[in-house]
């Protein structure tokens, strides 16, 4: 192999792709270096119920932050981002980045496991049609999903209608069991099926990196409600924990605080500039293999900085998502549930004939219940204490769903300035907004035969990048050109730098893709593995 | 004495025993001024350098530092033991000291002087004095707020409102100039470092004027939150009164004199003098023991926020932490929360709480769930107009359902 320097490879990131291909390589016996952005790691909720845990009035300081900074972020769509986990792990990335988006919201994570701190713990697989565009078959990748989901832990049904859209062969734990509004509504969709699927909605239960089975040192979920503000019990798989396993191992030298700041590649191998967030000083790292995981944009950043690839424009794939609520008649007057599951319950896939019976949009439902009260009200037109009369009565009828779209109705670009900032920009396409208003239209209808009501004026749109859905700056090719990369995430022109994030993504389905980029960095680590072994 | 000898400006202070002086010290420590303090008895702080003083004794040395300022606010205010001419004389050496080190000297003057008392006119030649050495004259209303210290007139009233069922309603009222001793404080540090009021006569005016009734009825409700009977006083009675006494009990003169100084005030803008607003807080906020209304003003909102969302008598502990919340949020952000956000806070702190929606136990009968019904179609009828009425004033193209 010829390695004589300290490390066999330097892994950039310890979010979800970075800790895979670090625990892949160690497992391969390589001497590997993590270089995290992270210092501390996000804070960890308590181990009870959400419903006797907030019996304390002393406890708004745990749901709202010390100052507030729940309150404060009400310009953040997604209510995980909108926790004050969330705010302290998110907080200062975008001015370290030096990000100029426009129409576009950044959001990243300077805490050891990276997004998976505040992840919706969403799984699928992507499928033969969805791979079309990559150089890399099902095959290839089925092996690498079995391995990630044995390791993170993975709930569901093998054997609903939504088996195939997520992938047969990953292996299952138990599904949690569905909560009152999600189990009146599913008995419903079973009693109706036929009905509900010829509009062209088909429901399953959710596959979620959450344990209903105690794995290693993790326990099983036990519905305590929290999943919004992290896991006190670690079922809720994140690579935070995984990387806490890993520093055990005397191969992996682990260094939190190094912000990467340049790439370059000369004669003696590539090689990294971090600076060191707790210092100011900035540090040289190198060793024959240089993994980049730092995230999207912040790889992209590396990668075009490297190639001197500035004021052109590279493509950025960004799913288009919406959010909306279902009324339940049938569930009014029900208690607040004491225990309960806060992550997706039931998972729906919306087709159109016109389509030829692919998904246009899939999506979650998530208790109501399991959003505060205040943020439900704040989504309101009305004055608060109206909309808190109205809900405090209606929550525990109310699911909140989220739905996804492929990202080929989104044009956005990434382009590295001379002065050193990266600029965001595009929008949605027109096409979009007659998507969305058939998929509305086939929610309506779908959900009512289920004996739910689709609460009008309650669809919206999310900003682009507000839920973090976004990659593809420098996709895998079978001949890649500048700002691209081969099958092994290889850059053309920065020799010994591979790319594991969400950055080599081809393409985005309707479909939630972490799980995706676990698999993919999974895969590019073995393969790197067996490349220089072979050698 | 702990870290004086750490600091690089010093402060001298005169009288730093006594209620100004004691804010005063405070202050300063908190913007780092070391202070060299004069006064008979010791400062209530360790960290200034003490060094005993009394008006009736020449002025002492005092150590070589790096002095910035002397302040002289020294008076005896029972005016037994210090004579005028020896009161007028230590101000002179005061101030023939300021001029050898070359740095600004402030004294601490009143509305009061001028008038045609010992005090009034004790003060008056001591103004001239200053002017005439190029120091400044700093004249202030009726001082208040802060802790107790020392017997000043804001103590004297402080103690009336605590002991008496009573107070004097004046007809017709004297108007006050009050000013929180903490601004005072402020000021004068500030003005020190700046160093460019030499030669002027200021009256410092924290921009409330207010009745001197207003003012005993604040010092009730705010301070010591009881309700006192307000007794209607002719003014012109209270002058003849203050006479009697002064006849009956010489030995009481002084204090017939502060009563007179208080209900004779002379106008603020007299001739020769230059008024100064400096930045001031309502005697309402300043009466309030921690000298900041804020929290007063959040208990009371959240009380009657939190009434709102509860529908019952809000419990203490739900205020407390609604005006604990918006205090936090206050710090490190440069915009208050909005009423908006305000309000989401208290349905926050409903929510998370024992008394929050929740924890409702929902009965099974049939007129309960009948009024909920009703309350649900009353409310949602509400949010539905509410819709329309925004959509149709802000069309948004991505909502639709």
């Amino acid at each position: 192999m010829g390695i004589t320097t300290q490390w066999d490879a330097i892994v950039v990131g310890a979010g979800p792709a970075g800790v895979t291909a670090a625990r892949t390589l160690l497992e391969g016996g390589w001497r590997v270096c993590l270089l995290d952005a992270g210092e501390r790691p996000a804070p960890s909720p308590p181990r009870m119920d959400l419903s006797d845990f907030r019996q304390d009035p002393r406890h708004w300081r745990w749901f709202l932050g010390e100052r507030l900074e729940s309150l404060r972020a009400l310009e953040r769509d997604s209510p995980k981002l909108r926790t004050p986990v969330a705010q302290t792990v998110l907080r200062g990335y975008g001015a370290a980045l030096q990000v100029d988006a426009d129409g576009f919201r950044v959001v990243g994570c300077l805490a050891p496991g990276g997004l998976s701190n505040v992840w919706g713990a969403g799984v699928a697989c992507f499928d033969a049609e969805d791979l079309s565009d990559w150089p890399v078959s099902v095959d290839a990748l089925r092996e690498a999903y079995s391995t990630v989901a044995r390791r993170i832990g993975v709930s569901g049904n093998a054997s609903d209608d939504l088996a195939d859209y997520f992938g047969r062969w990953i292996p299952l734990q138990p599904p949690l069991p569905l909560d009152p509004p999600a189990d009146v509504l599913y008995r419903r969709y079973e009693r109706h099926r036929e009905r509900v699927r010829a509009v062209g909605l088909t429901l399953g239960r959710s596959r979620n990196a959450v344990l209903t089975e105690s794995l290693a040192r993790r326990e099983a979920c036990t519905r305590c409600g929290f999943c919004l503000y992290g896991c006190g019990y670690q079922a809720i798989y994140n690579a935070a924990l995984e990387l806490e396993d890993l520093r055990r191992h005397p191969a992996l030298t682990y260094v939190p605080g190094q912000w990467a700041e340049h790439l370059d590649v000369g004669p003696k191998g590539p090689q990294l500039t971090t600076l060191d967030r707790r210092t100011g000083e900035r540090h040289a790292w190198t060793a024959p293999v240089i993994l980049l995981a730092c995230g999207t944009l912040a790889t992209t950043r590396l990668v075009l900085g490297a190639l001197g690839w500035l004021d052109r424009p590279v493509r950025l794939l960004s799913q288009p998502s919406m959010g909306f609520a279902l009324w339940l008649p049938g569930c009014l007057a029900r208690p607040y549930p004491n225990r309960f599951f806060g992550l997706a319950q039931l998972s729906f896939v919306a087709t159109s004939r016109a389509e030829k019976e692919r998904p246009i949009t899939a999506g979650n439902l998530f208790l109501a219940c399991a959003v505060p009260l205040w943020e439900l009200t704040s989504r309101l037109p009305v004055p608060p204490v109206w909309g808190y009369r109205l809900l405090r009565d209606l929550v525990p009828s109310l699911l909140l769903g989220n739905a996804l779209f492929s990202a080929t109705f989104s044009d956005h670009t990434v382009t590295l300035g001379q002065d050193g900032k990266l600029r965001v920009r595009g929008r949605y396409r027109p096409e979009l907004f007659r998507c969305l208003r058939q998929v509305v239209r086939v929610l309506r209808r779908g959900f009512r035969r289920c004996g739910a009501w689709l609460l009008p004026g309650s669809v919206r749109l999310v900003t682009p990048g507000a839920d973090v859905h976004y990659a593809g700056t420098l996709p895998h090719r079978r001949f890649p050109g500048p700002t691209e990369t081969d099958v092994m995430g290889a850059v053309a022109g920065l020799e010994g730098v591979y790319v594991v994030d969400a950055s080599v993504l081809p393409s985005l389905p309707a479909k939630a893709h972490t799980f995706t980029v676990m698999a993919n960095a999974h895969r590019i680590a073995m393969a790197l593995y067996q490349r220089y072994h072979r050698a | 004495m702990t870290d004086v000898g750490r600091n690089n400006r010093f402060l001298v202070v005169t009288g730093a025993s006594g209620y100004i002086g004691r804010h005063l010290l405070d202050e300063a420590r908190l913007r780092g001024w070391g202070v060299i303090a004069l006064s008979r008895r010791p400062p209530h702080r360790g960290d200034v350098l003490h060094i005993p003083y009394d008006l009736r004794h020449s002025l002492p040395e005092w150590p070589s530092m790096p002095i910035r300022g002397i302040i002289h606010l020294a008076y005896d205010a029972s005016e037994k033991t210090v004579s005028p001419e020896r009161e007028v004389a230590a101000a002179e050496e005061l101030v023939i000291r300021a001029c050898q080190y070359q740095v600004p000297f402030f004294f601490l003057s009143s509305q009061n002087a001028g008038l045609p008392t010992r005090y009034g006119r004790v003060k008056e030649c001591i103004e001239a004095l200053v002017l005439r050495y190029g120091g400044t004259v700093v004249r202030v209303g009726l001082v208040y707020g802060g802790y107790r210290a020392g017997s000043g007139l804001f103590w004297q009233l402080d103690e009336w409102v605590r002991r008496w069922p009573v107070i004097p309603f004046f007809v017709p009222s004297p108007r006050v100039v009050p000013l929180h001793v903490r601004d005072l404080a402020r000021w004068l540090l500030q003005a020190v470092d700046m160093s460019v009021y030499g030669g002027r006569r200021l009256f410092l005016h924290g921009g409330v004027e207010c009745s001197l009734n207003r003012f005993l009825w604040h010092l009730c409700r705010y301070r010591h939150r009881v309700w006192r009977l307000p007794i209607p006083v002719p003014l012109m009675g209270a002058r003849g009164l203050t006479r009697l006494i002064v006849r009956a009990f010489p030995r009481l003169s002084w204090v017939a004199q502060r009563i007179e100084g208080l209900i004779a005030l002379r106008p603020v803008t007299v001739a020769g003098v230059e008024v100064l607003q400096v930045p001031g807080r309502s005697p309402a906020d300043g009466l309030y023991p921690t000298g900041s209304g804020r929290r007063r003003q959040w208990l009371r909102e959240g009380r009657r926020v939190l009434r709102r969302f509860l529908g019952r008598r809000v419990p203490k502990v739900l205020v407390r932490h609604y005006a604990r919340a918006c205090e936090a949020a206050e710090v490190g952000h440069d915009r208050p929360l909005s009423r908006r956000e305000r309000m989401l806070l208290a349905i926050a702190l409903v929510e998370y709480s024992p008394w929050g929606p929740s924890r409702q136990v929902y009965p099974g009968a049939s007129w309960i769930g009948l009024r909920r019904g009703i309350r649900l179609i009353f409310w949602g009828t509400g949010t539905l107009l509410g819709y329309l009425f925004h959509r149709f004033r802000d069309p948004d193209p991505t909502v639709s359902g």
